[in-house]
């Protein structure tokens, strides 16, 4: 006991970080260990527990009803990842690039482009309805004033175009925090570097290409593993735009939505918390997977200064 | 709970009660429907759950009839007033767990009088006559019915108005237990109804774009002549115009006019709750006139007892139905096996109904699979 005692004193760090870890314990560790428990169980959210080991996990791939929903939820979330990361990166690297550049108006780009970052996403959700709706919104009116009434739609009930909706919806918000990254880290880089490229007869692109990117891996590294934690556990947007049910023929359901229909979802209180558990487990371990192969991968080619 | 109506009903008759009874302090706590019931589940697991709460009855209240949580009211409430369908909606095994509700919910079509009478059209007394109506309204450039055909609710709701009125005699047989298959013909082509209208023009334009906010907001503006929905629909609509001059009739099937009913629910007690006579003191007032007239003044909705009366002119129509069944999707929704049921499927498929993806006798067999015949004799069994 003495020999604890004297341990701790002698890190009187552990007081400090107590109380945060406590609460962390609590209110992460505790509910994931639980989450992780509940998915091996049947369970209805308030009567008893069963446990059934792999049963949910099997359901998902195999049971006729949620497998389709599920694999469909799964290509979806990978889907708005994939196109988050085709259009979000370039973009990024363009804005830090100009905006480093300390081009007239900079400033104010900057603050504009990472202004969605903060504006709630269910008012954004609520607008883009507003706008889409065929009888009464902005765009299928606008169109139809400026005579292209032909091309007046139902946005919303066309699975490709809303799959393409909230994809640009989750890009223009989610850019504000990797070119904010990549700015800061453009910065840091010593102007000395580009100075002697250029005395040796570099341009633009060279210099980019081959001092300002490879000193930017590390916010890369970043940049990557955030944008696909927040692309694959996306709820908000889709669930605005296409219901519980995640739109016409699901076209933008996700892990996040189906795991809230599972869960939450059923009129009639046939909810299955067990196999929702485990809609959050399989999410996790994709989440912890990929992170670490990107990570290990990413890690190798970083250059150091 | 639901909608702002109900609340202020319940708030009017806890005011009476208390102004009558002035040593209990009742509490009232209203949440919304999608986060209502989690709430309720983790409170009462934990064990500080209300003494009061409200279900819908059915199977809802089964839940928590089987874990334990809600009390016996065999004999201890005073429910002769009522009709054999409301006490249905709470006797769950047998007994009797929930006070039953003051009003009843009716499946039914609201019109525009105006857009009606503009077209020349007169509420249809048959099917034919339905479609017949439809056609005119279209002809002379006036959108006949109004759907949401981005979500799956209103798809619901109108296949709910409409099934049992082209289906009469599948339902009886479906409650009897002589039929227990979706894929009968008679359901499957009640269900597919909705699709042969869309492909008739009935919907407005681009209506696989339309929310059902923005379904109400269409027949609201007069911009549809109709919409298939329940009485609950009422004070959507007069939330958007005030002004609108509407009127309401029962879906038309083939041969006869069938209404569609069930009787909204009410409260039940928890069985770990300290003031358990209090409790059902009060649900014994629920269940006098007195109370079931404040609350059916409150929601504008349709009494079920002797006794208590409804001014309002549209929901008088509403309730002019002949000859109500129970709402059929209790047929449904009811009994669905461990994670999901039948109602919850066609809610999640119709819409690839609707797009051609399956067709209506893939949907009635995935609804088959959700399905449990035996746990919905036991929920029948008196």
């Amino acid at each position: 006991m003495k020999k604890i005692l004297n341990m701790v004193k002698q890190r009187p760090f552990l007081f400090f970080i107590a109380p945060g870890a406590l609460l962390y314990l609590v209110l992460i560790i505790y509910p994931m260990f639980s989450t992780f428990v509940n998915s091996f169980c049947q369970w209805d959210g308030i009567g008893e527990k069963l446990f059934i080991g792999l049963s949910n996990f099997k359901m998902l791939f195999t049971d006729p009803i949620y497998a389709p929903q599920f694999l469909n939820a799964l290509k979806n979330s990978f889907i708005f990842v994939v196109l988050c990361y085709i259009i979000q990166v370039p973009l990024a690297f363009y804005f830090a690039y100009v905006i480093n550049r300390k081009v007239f108006l900079s400033k104010t780009c900057q603050l504009l482009i990472f202004m969605p970052q903060v504006i709630s996403q269910v008012a954004v959700g609520l607008l883009v309805l507003l706008f889409l709706d065929p009888n009464f919104g902005v765009v299928n009116n606008g169109l139809r004033a400026i005579g292209l009434g032909s091309w007046a739609r139902g946005w919303l009930g066309d699975p490709v175009i809303l799959k393409l909706v909230v994809a640009v919806i989750l890009t223009w918000k989610g850019i504000g925090i990797p070119m904010m990254l990549l700015i800061a880290n453009m910065q840091s880089i010593p102007a000395e570097y580009e100075e002697a490229a250029a005395l040796d007869g570099a341009n633009e692109w060279n210099k980019f290409r081959y001092i300002t990117l490879p000193l930017l891996k590390p916010a890369l590294t970043n940049i990557i593993v955030l944008i696909f934690i927040n692309g694959i556990a996306t709820f908000d947007i889709p669930y605005l735009l296409g219901g519980m049910n995640g739109g016409p023929s699901g076209a933008i359901d996700t892990l996040g939505t189906m795991f809230y229909r599972v869960a939450f979802g059923s009129k009639y209180l046939t909810n299955n918390m067990g196999l929702a558990t485990a809609i959050a487990v399989i999410q996790f371990l994709i989440m912890v997977t990929v992170s670490v192969i990107q990570i290990s991968l990413l890690k190798r080619n970083e250059t150091e200064y | 709970m639901t909608v702002d109506g109900v609340d202020k009903g319940y708030e009017a008759i806890i005011d009476a009660y208390t102004t009558a009874h002035p040593e209990v302090e009742i509490e009232f706590y209203s949440y919304p429907e999608t986060d209502y019931y989690s709430k309720l589940k983790s409170a009462l697991s934990a064990g500080i759950g209300p003494d009061i709460y409200f279900t819908t009855g059915w199977n809802n209240l089964q839940t928590f009839v089987d874990s334990g949580h809600a009390e016996n009211l065999d004999g201890k409430l005073d429910v002769t007033a009522f009709s054999s369908d409301a006490l249905e909606v709470e006797t769950i095994n047998g007994s009797l767990y929930g006070a039953p509700g003051a009003y009843a919910q009716y499946l039914t079509v609201f019109y525009n009088k105006d857009l009606f009478e503009q077209a020349g059209v007169t509420v249809p007394a048959t099917y034919d006559e339905f479609l017949k109506a439809c056609d005119t309204l279209k002809a002379k450039g006036i959108t006949p019915i109004a759907m949401g055909g981005q979500e799956a609710t209103p798809y619901m709701f109108a296949w709910l108005v409409s099934c049992q009125a082209l289906a009469p005699d599948y339902f009886e047989d479906i409650r009897s237990g002589k039929v227990s298959t979706f894929t009968d013909e008679r359901f499957t082509k009640a269900m597919n109804a909705m699709k042969e209208w869309g492909e008739a023009g009935y919907y407005e334009d681009n209506y696989d774009g339309t929310t059902y906010t923005a379904q109400t907001l269409l027949f609201a503006t007069g911009n549809a002549a109709m919409t298939l929905t329940g009485s609950w629909g009422y004070a959507e609509v007069m939330q958007q115009n005030e002004e609108i001059n509407i009127g309401a009739f029962a879906f038309p099937g083939p041969e006869k006019t069938y209404g569609v009913r069930s009787v909204a629910s009410g409260l039940s007690v928890n069985t770990g709750s300290q003031n358990k006579d209090a409790a059902i003191d009060f649900l014994n007032y629920t269940c006098t006139a007195e109370a079931m007239q404040t609350m059916v003044d409150a929601v504008d909705g349709i009494p079920v007892t002797d006794g208590v009366t409804c001014d309002n002119e549209v929901m008088q129509e509403v309730a002019k139905a002949p000859d109500y069944a129970a709402f059929p999707n209790i047929a449904l929704n009811i009994a669905g096996t461990n994670s999901t049921n039948p109602q919850d499927v066609f809610t999640n498929n119709y819409l690839d109904v609707m797009s051609g993806k399956i067709d209506v006798n893939a949907l009635a067999e995935l609804m088959d699979k959700s399905w449990d015949p035996a746990a919905y004799a036991k929920l029948f069994q008196k």
